[in-house]
């Protein structure tokens, strides 16, 4: 397995992540998934994503970045789950972690 | 190529029916204008004649207060009434401002949005102000704070009173159609300005942001997309907030001008057939908006698709539920009311009615009481 790449989301992305589409956003979840999340997970190494130094994140953003990871990108939940980790290091943003993990198993069951 | 007889004879012909329909519909609008200013229009504001500058102008009289709680029904024929006025009147037209003696912070939004709205229909009219000095003190200085003065390009700025300490002070309304991460940050960044921090700021920010990208995937999505790009400068969202230091409680709200969730939610064919045959006798907005946000229905979305429609009861309801302490959120699209509230201790209380008059577009208002002090609860 190759090496593991962190992806700290205020740092190499935005601040301000919002927003389904490219349409909405230019800090889409989709945009994130396309440029980044997407490109590094086919590195084959696991891919660590910080969740802290953001202003928070919309349903519509994390179901877009992550869902889509299974619905759009391909990946399969147990891919997934042995490549992906989130971080949260925070009360606050910690809610989300288990969000995106429940995103993930939905697109992936193809159950709402 | 010579232009024969025949082709001079239908471009006459042609010349001769446009000028018959402008001559119609100026009279459409004549006898409609007669007809407001005999107060015989339902669903508007009374309107007078009134000589200002040496000059007769139709002139809308709003209500004493506005209030989308305490007189719903006369604040949304004001509004309806400016954007009719709008439309019609070419723009010429007054609304007596000195009338008005208490505004609360959502009808204040949807006022200012309305004149938004209307500078950007009639770029090259300036709305002006006349008389400001005479408005209502506290009045005049809500819709300053609320930026109603640089909507309307005023120069000079019409004095403004300081406020009282336990006055509301509200915060100036941001606009957009794209990028809602920047404004929700800046409208958090002005309420933490004004006196304490909010505790929890990234529920707001998620509130906030999946209300604004509500408005771009769903509320103005029209089919026909020449008609889209051309009303693309109004396909807007308005977001502001007030804030009172003294009681510790801070209002945010959130509104749009499209289609209003009730509207764009899918729909099984029988209802369509129903609807086809009652027409305005059946209404089901507010039922609509309550299964939008119910965490028990499957998740609704104008697209129809399964992984979609969290962000209302996630984000915008998510707010409010998240809280131990006193908090509500209200919403309000087309002729549905949708009503959420809990207080520390107490179970959660929903409540849904259809309205009289019908809010042209979705209007969305969080309102935190002990913001700066919140307790979240972690389910």
């Amino acid at each position: 397995m190759n090496a593991s790449a962190l992806v700290d989301i205020g740092r190499d992305f935005s601040r301000v992540p919002a927003g389904r589409h490219v349409a909405e956003s230019d800090f889409s979840g989709e945009a994130f998934r396309e440029k980044i999340l997407i490109p590094k997970l086919r590195q084959g190494g696991t891919v660590e994503v910080l969740l802290d130094n953001t202003e928070g994140y919309g349903s519509s953003f994390l179901e877009e970045a992550f869902g889509g990871l299974v619905r759009v990108g391909g990946f399969s939940y147990e891919y997934l789950k042995l490549h992906l980790i989130i971080v949260a290091n925070s009360t606050a943003t910690n809610r989300y972690s288990a969000k995106i993990w429940e995103y993930i198993k939905e697109a992936g069951s193809g159950k709402p | 190529m010579r232009k024969n007889k025949s082709w001079k004879a239908s471009a006459i012909s042609r010349r001769r029916d446009a000028k018959r329909c402008t001559r119609i519909l100026t009279k459409k609008k004549r006898d409609l204008y007669k007809a407001w200013l005999r107060g015989e229009l339902s669903q508007h504001a009374p309107m007078v004649l009134q000589t200002t500058l040496n000059r007769e102008y139709p002139t809308i009289v709003p209500p004493a207060h506005l209030d989308l709680e305490a007189n719903y029904t006369a604040t949304i024929d004001l509004i309806r009434s400016i954007r009719h006025a709008a439309e019609t009147l070419s723009g010429q037209f007054l609304v007596d401002f000195k009338n008005i003696q208490k505004m609360s912070p959502a009808a204040t939004l949807l006022l200012v949005a309305e004149c938004d709205r209307w500078r950007q229909r009639t770029p090259k009219r300036r709305l002006s102000i006349i008389d400001a000095e005479k408005w209502d003190p506290g009045v005049r200085r809500r819709l300053g704070e609320m930026g109603f003065f640089e909507v309307l390009e005023c120069k000079p700025l019409p004095p403004r009173e300081a406020p009282n300490s336990t006055d509301d002070r509200f915060i100036k309304f941001l606009t957009g159609s794209r990028n809602p991460g920047d404004s929700a940050k800046d409208l958090r960044a002005k309420i933490d300005d004004l006196g304490p921090k909010i505790a929890d700021h990234h529920l707001l920010y998620d509130g906030l942001v999946e209300a604004m990208t509500n408005t771009h995937q769903h509320a103005y999505k029209q089919k026909n997309k020449r008609r889209q790009k051309k009303h693309s400068t109004l396909q807007r969202w308005w977001i502001s907030a007030s804030v009172n230091t003294s009681s510790n409680q801070m209002t945010v709200m959130a509104l749009d001008h499209g289609h209003g969730i009730a509207r764009t939610l899918p729909r099984n064919q029988n209802w369509w057939h129903y609807q086809t045959l009652l027409g305005r006798f059946i209404n089901d907005d507010a039922r609509r908006l309550v299964v939008a946000f119910d965490e028990s229905s499957q998740p609704a979305s104008s697209t129809g698709l399964a992984h979609r429609g969290k962000g209302l009861r996630e984000n915008v309801k998510g707010y409010v539920s998240s809280h131990d302490s006193a908090a509500k959120l209200t919403v309000i699209s087309n002729k549905g009311l949708y009503k959420y509230s809990q207080d520390s201790g107490s179970a959660p209380v929903t409540t849904s009615k259809i309205l009289e008059r019908e809010l042209p577009g979705t209007f969305i208002q969080w309102v935190i009481k002990d913001y700066s002090n919140e307790r979240i609860r972690v389910s």
